[in-house]
Formats: structure tokens, C-alpha cells, sequence
């Protein structure tokens, strides 16, 4: 059963910005990745999803339900954490955690001292007076607090240092064998990678693909820069790949094969190899016909 | 229909801003009375004489006689509507637009209550705000009119001075809820909310000011609040109470729609 169904959803704020025509669904047990640069349109689908704004064509049904219209009987079962979190000045952190548990009629609050733990936050402090990181915390508890069965995640992620990044996969992963059905947006490839089962990616309000993350991931070309001690290594080392930039001693090249890399690699006296983190756009244009961009 | 939580959280966290307008109402209404008094008012109609336009203006213009006459002169005019209507403008940006404007109306958006419950909740606080304001203002009125001058005030008419305060303060309380459900940034609901409040005080002095302006006062809601009629008992007086309650229900039940039907980009 699809928990979440977006069809020929239109949103059109002018000069081109929103979403035009995107459809997909999202089925029950099952983590979608929402990928797309800033501005591509992944907050204006999500509140929809959430009801807080109306399609101007095309449908959004959460559980079979209308989005918009039947937005609260749908929320009694989502967890949504907004792209931009901004909480009820005044209040500190357990005084906000507490009111959104009386508000979301919730009665036992273990689930959120465990979060509380789990992501070791203090909510004692005033919540003007918290980091972006903290706020981000208190939202992903206020989030998951509940147990519902259905996740929106808009940009999960951000603000968060690596090593709870670390523990919101970890959290994601945990979530996702107790059978939760997740939607969660990102613009780094790498975060999806590591929870989603499928990947929809949107540019430019369109969704441009949707596909098994581990397709995508052997698209993932990853670019390496290999530092050579001796300048005329470079020279022979560079008939090994087509596509190669030189720099002096260092050079750029892009695979997906690190193994045959590792063995070419062998018999010269490297400096120094740095593994670059392929940028988005990068990726689509891989996907679409290997066009490079540089 | 209404989210306690929610009121709990309203009441909360706007009464410290009730109690300093409770304040100001209390200091201004224990002066205003304790200065009753038969040579003053005498003195004051003097001044009033000498310059009558100044005192027309701030809706001082009858030769008070009793207290309450007094009382209606001198609060009714302008204080108890000027002060109360700060209170007022700024409970209704707090109630809705803050939130929109801020973003942590995706908090309240994102729960279980239907965005009706949401709006009818803090319709509801707000309206008990400014019914506590009236009745708050009844009985400081009244307590230190026993204090200074036992037995002398009109309590009949100080209650029904009270009910057409409640009335217009309601009026103009739906139409600062109305910009605050439609404008998406306080920088603009203020601006509305604020504006009518200043502009309705500005017109209704000007047309008090001289018989060549009374025609001002059709471009005013607050001529609605007939201080002299409802101290006559005169059924105009009493049917544009009962008016002014009911347009301010149609204004808030427009303002409650506006809230449901429109897009939140929060």
C-alpha cells in the first residue's frame, strides 16, 4: 500500500519557481530520498504533503488522504520536522518539548527523554539562546517523539555535526526496521545514500529521475586527486585513463572503479590522494548521458 | 472546537502584557476619579471654556455634573479606548501573524487539530482578553468610586458604559485579528492594525473638534461607541452595541476562513 502518492502535483509561484507535474509515491516500510539543490522545489512539495499550502493542480494524498483538506486526522500519525526550524520564543527546551507532547495529545514522554539521550541534548537552555545544531536536535525530537508511523523529513541533516549526522542515520535506520514509511529531503548525496531505499531527484520544480538508490550509486563517479612525489610519474601514469587533468605533479581524474585505481596506483610513490565528494549537479549530468561539466 | 493546550500555552505566555495594560487602566481610572470633584470640575470647565476645541477633541466636552458624567468625560473619551486598544493590537499580531511570520506556526500546522480548532483557540483568548479588560475597567471604577466618593456613582450606567466599551474594543479587536489572519509578516499586519487604531482615534478628534468636521465621525467606527447616547438609556445607543457585536462575529468568522483556506509557507 503507498502511504504517500503525489500525482501531476503543480504548484506555480511564477518566473518559473515551485513544482510542475511531479509525481511519485512512497509505499509502506519503504525511505525515499527527496535530492534536489536549493531552490529546486523540495520544501514547496513537502508542504504540501503537509497540507500547509494547496496544490494548484494534481493531488497529494497522505494514507489514501487528501493532504490539504484532511490534514489533521492525517498528522495524528505523521512526524514532520520543518526545512527551516523556528520554535515559540521564550520557553526553554523541555518547556517547548513539553508543549508540543500536550499538544500532539501525547501522554508518556519516555520516548522523548530516550531522544533526549540519544542525541544528548540539554534542553534545559532557552531556546534564543540554542545554536543552530541544538535547535536542529530539539526538532528531530519533537519529531520522532511521538512514534508515528509516517516520516517528512525536510533536510534532516542540517546543522548537525558529523558525529550526530552519524547517530540521525543510526536513528533513520532503527526507524526503518520498526517498518516507519520515511520521506526525507536532503541536497547531500552521501546522507541519502546511506538510509534510502529509493532516490527521487528534482531540479528546477521537475523531477528528473527516480530510481533504486544502489542504480545511482554506480553512477556515483567519485573524482580523485593523486599527488605524485615525482613529476614524470605523472607522465606515465596518465596513459592509464582518458579523461585526466595534469597539474604539475597532481593530477585529477574521475572512476567508479577504486580497485583498478588502487592497482595503477601500485607502483608509483604517491604523495598524497584525496577523495572528492561529487557535487550534485555532478551527479545528475553522470546520470543523464555522462555529459562532464567542469 | 478549541486546543487547551494551546489556550494554556496563550494565557501563558501573554499575561505579563495584560498586566502592565491592567496597570496603566488602574492608575489612570483611580486618578481620573479620585480628581472628581464638584470645584475642579468647576476649574476644569473653565479650562474647558477656554479652550473648547482641545478638550472636544479628546471627547471632554459635556459640563460633568455627577460622577459618572465625569467619569464618561474623561476616560470614556479616549483613555479607556487608546489604551486598552495597544493591549488589543498587539494580543492580535501575537495570536496569529507572529507565528506565520516566524515560522512556528509549522509546530501548531503539523499537529493533530484541524487549523480550525487552531484559530478558534486563539479567538478565544483573545475575546476573553478584552472582556476581562472591560470588566477589570467596571470594577476599578467602581471600587475606587466607593472609596473616594461612597454611594455616588451611577452603577447601572458605568455597566452599560462598560458593555459598549467591550463592544467596540471587540469591533476594532476582529478587524486587528483580520490583518493578522490575511498578512503573512507582522511588519505589515502591525502596520494595518496599528494604522486603523490611530486613524479612527485621529478622525474621531478632528470631528469632535468643530461642527464644520463633524462629518468625520461617518468615517470612523468609533462614533459606533455612543458614550453620551448609552448615558441617556437611548435604544440607538443600545442597537448599535448589539450591532457592533454582531459585525465583529462576521469579521472573525471571515478572519477564521481566511485562516483555513489560505496557503502557509511556513
Amino acid at each position: 500500500m503507498n502511504k504517500i502518492e503525489v500525482s501531476h502535483l503543480t504548484k506555480d509561484y511564477g518566473s518559473h519557481k515551485g513544482v510542475f507535474d511531479i509525481s511519485f509515491e512512497v509505499s509502506e516500510g519503504e525511505v525515499l530520498g527527496f535530492l534536489g539543490p536549493n531552490g529546486a522545489g523540495k520544501t514547496t512539495t513537502i508542504r504540501q504533503l503537509m497540507g500547509f499550502i494547496k496544490p494548484d493542480q494534481g493531488t497529494a494524498l497522505v494514507k489514501g488522504l487528501e493532504a490539504f483538506e484532511q490534514a489533521h486526522i492525517i498528522h495524528k500519525t505523521v512526524g514532520y520536522l520543518p526545512g527551516e526550524i523556528n520554535f515559540i520564543d521564550n520557553m526553554n527546551g523541555m518547556q517547548f518539548i513539553k508543549f508540543i507532547a500536550d499538544f500532539k495529545d501525547m501522554k508518556d514522554l519516555s520516548r522523548a527523554y530516550e531522544l533526549i539521550e540519544f542525541f544528548e541534548f540539554n534542553p534545559q537552555g532557552k531556546i534564543k539562546k540554542m545554536s543552530k545544531g541544538m535547535k536542529q536536535k530539539m526538532g528531530l525530537i519533537c519529531t520522532f517523539m511521538h512514534d508515528p508511523e509516517i516520516y517528512i523529513l525536510d533536510e534532516p541533516t542540517s546543522g548537525l555535526d558529523p558525529l550526530m549526522q552519524n547517530k540521525f542515520v543510526e536513528l533513520i535506520l532503527s526507524e526503518k526496521e520498526k517498518g516507519k514509511t520515511i520521506f526525507m529531503s536532503s541536497h547531500i548525496f552521501e546522507e541519502v545514500e546511506k538510509t534510502c531505499d529509493r532516490v527521487a531527484i528534482i531540479k528546477d520544480g521537475e523531477i528528473v529521475a527516480i530510481d533504486d538508490i544502489h542504480e545511482l550509486t554506480k553512477h556515483n563517479k567519485k573524482t580523485y586527486k593523486i599527488t605524485f612525489k615525482n613529476e614524470d610519474d605523472v607522465q606515465s601514469f596518465r596513459q592509464f585513463y582518458e579523461d585526466i587533468d595534469v597539474n604539475y605533479n597532481q593530477i585529477t581524474l574521475k572512476t567508479n572503479s577504486i580497485n583498478e585505481l588502487i592497482q595503477l596506483l601500485q607502483p608509483y610513490d604517491i604523495s598524497d590522494i584525496d577523495i572528492q565528494k561529487q557535487s550534485l549537479e555532478e551527479l545528475f549530468l553522470q546520470f543523464y548521458g555522462g555529459v562532464h561539466h567542469d | 472546537m478549541i486546543n487547551m493546550p494551546l489556550l494554556k500555552k496563550e494565557i501563558k505566555s501573554s499575561y505579563k502584557i495584560i498586566l502592565i495594560f491592567i496597570a496603566l487602566i488602574t492608575m489612570y481610572s483611580t486618578v481620573i476619579v479620585a480628581m472628581f470633584d464638584e470645584n475642579l470640575t468647576a476649574s476644569l470647565d473653565m479650562m474647558a471654556q477656554s479652550m473648547p476645541e482641545l478638550f472636544a477633541a479628546f471627547g471632554m466636552n459635556n459640563m460633568a455634573s455627577s460622577l459618572i458624567e465625569f467619569i464618561a468625560n474623561y476616560l470614556y473619551g479616549m483613555i479607556l479606548i487608546l489604551v486598552p486598544m495597544i493591549c488589543i493590537v498587539i494580543m492580535a499580531n501575537k495570536l496569529i501573524a507572529k507565528y506565520v511570520d516566524s515560522g512556528s506556526m509549522a509546530f501548531l500546522l503539523s499537529g493533530p487539530h484541524s487549523r480550525k480548532t487552531i484559530v478558534m483557540t486563539q479567538i478565544t483568548w483573545f475575546i476573553i482578553v478584552i472582556a476581562f479588560i472591560a470588566i477589570y475597567a467596571t470594577c476599578i471604577l467602581i471600587v475606587a468610586s466607593e472609596i473616594f466618593f461612597s454611594g455616588a456613582l451611577d452603577i447601572p450606567k458605568l455597566i452599560m458604559l462598560n458593555v459598549g466599551l467591550f463592544a467596540i474594543l471587540l469591533l476594532m479587536g476582529s478587524l486587528c485579528f483580520l490583518a493578522s489572519t490575511i498578512f503573512n509578516e507582522t511588519r505589515l499586519s502591525y502596520g494595518v492594525s496599528s494604522g486603523l487604531v490611530i486613524v479612527s482615534i485621529l478622525v474621531q478628534m478632528l470631528s469632535q473638534v468643530s461642527d464644520k468636521l463633524d462629518f468625520l465621525k461617518y468615517f470612523t467606527p468609533l462614533t459606533l461607541f455612543d458614550v453620551n447616547g448609552i448615558l441617556e438609556g437611548t435604544a440607538v445607543s443600545n442597537s448599535l452595541i448589539i450591532n457592533m457585536i454582531l459585525a465583529s462575529i462576521i469579521i472573525f468568522i471571515l478572519s477564521s476562513r481566511i485562516f483555513i483556506k489560505k496557503d502557509l509557507s511556513v
